[in-house]
């Protein structure tokens, strides 16, 4: 009987531990089809303590994906350097790929360099998409369109507004977290200034 | 004692091999039951990374692609709306091959390490119309998994697509 439970807790030890792999990054598409026309660095919202990481990436999808359409773009792809495999496409696949313990236990590790700053004076650690501009053959691109009409990506920004208290929304007096949060309450007006968070290279 | 036996088969269950499955269309084009189905690859993420200009200018998918647009334009009655639609293939097969399209270069070579491992299969699949694409699977595990089992994921992944076209 104490063999057969070494054996199951040797077992677990091997499955759990696993061996680190080496994967040579991150990639660059290169295409003489696809040119990047524009790359742009993308805020999800200020509000850290309320709102979770898949859903601020949701902000943040759909902020490049309306800020794409005014530019008449139709497809993007994000910067090699977040470690987004191309294969990666729509909305649930990135946050399952990216945060695999979101919906439920998992015993895949997190993956992407997708972060938001908690500091609003870092402007690096936010996320970056780069443009490509057209679908391509030999990769995957996300499609404007397809974001827009998400229905994850809309409702986990609904979750995300459900989550942030009116209280914390207004008493932050920064004007750049006031147009972020304004944007997050889906007040359409503010759709332009929350374009302000598009920081262009 | 067999209670802990019980919750360690169960957790082993749990933890043995949990896999994801990602699936893209490369040129987001509409399949239907009538789609031909080519497998290029199937193998780890790396080797595909490392690869992929050879795998994607590789006879077979520019065969596939000329093979199916051949029979899509041998089935339709208006070969000239093959040439109209959007497919940037048709144009490329046309110049001599997708060698303009290459696709993947190791970067920077800047590593990172993940425990997880990572798989690739990938498929020509070229629709009634005569649009190719690729179909991309990727495989995430956190246990090693064989050739075959990529492939058979694949395949599955593949099959799927297809039933959810033809409905």
């Amino acid at each position: 009987m104490r063999n057969i439970f070494l054996f199951s807790l040797v077992t677990i030890a091997i499955f759990t531990t696993g061996c680190s792999t080496k994967v040579p990054g991150p990639m660059i598409f290169s295409s003489e089809n696809n040119t990047v026309v524009e790359t742009v660095k993308i805020r999800g919202s200020y509000n850290w303590d309320n709102v979770t990481p898949v859903q601020n990436l949701a902000i943040a999808m759909k902020k490049a994906a309306l800020h794409f359409k005014s530019q008449n773009i139709e497809y993007f792809t994000f910067d090699p350097y977040l470690q987004v495999p191309p294969m990666i496409t729509n909305f649930k696949d990135l946050s399952n790929y990216c945060y695999p313990s979101n919906e439920h236990s998992s015993s895949l590790e997190d993956k992407c360099k997708i972060s938001f700053a908690r500091d609003t004076s870092f402007k690096n650690d936010i996320v970056v998409v780069v443009d490509s501009s057209k679908k391509s053959f030999a990769f995957g691109t996300w499609s404007v369109k397809q974001v827009l009409n998400d229905p994850l990506i809309t409702k986990s920004i609904e979750e995300a507004k459900n989550s942030v208290k009116t209280d914390i929304y207004f008493s932050d007096r920064d004007p750049d977290d006031y147009n972020a949060l304004s944007y997050l309450r889906g007040k359409e007006a503010k759709e332009v200034k929350a374009n302000q968070y598009i920081q262009k290279f | 004692m067999k209670k802990i036996i019980l919750v360690c088969l169960i957790a082993i269950n749990i933890y043995a091999n949990e896999i994801q499955v990602f699936t893209t269309n490369t040129m987001h084009i509409k399949l239907d039951p009538e789609t031909k189905v080519t497998e290029v690859y199937n193998g780890t993420l790396e080797d595909f990374y490392k690869n992929s200009k050879e795998i994607i200018e590789s006879k077979t998918v520019t065969s596939a692609i000329a093979n199916g647009m051949h029979s899509a334009a041998m089935t339709s009655h208006s070969t000239g709306n093959l040439y109209n639609g959007s497919s940037i293939d048709v144009n490329q097969v046309a110049a001599g091959g997708i060698g303009a399209l290459a696709g993947y270069a190791l970067g920077s070579g800047i590593t990172w390490i993940i425990s997880d491992n990572e798989y690739i299969s990938v498929s020509v699949v070229v629709n009634s119309k005569g649009e190719s694409s690729l179909i991309q699977t990727l495989i995430v595990a956190n246990n090693s998994i064989s050739n075959s089992e990529v492939k058979e994921l694949g395949e599955k992944e593949l099959k799927n697509l297809l039933e959810k076209a033809s409905l």
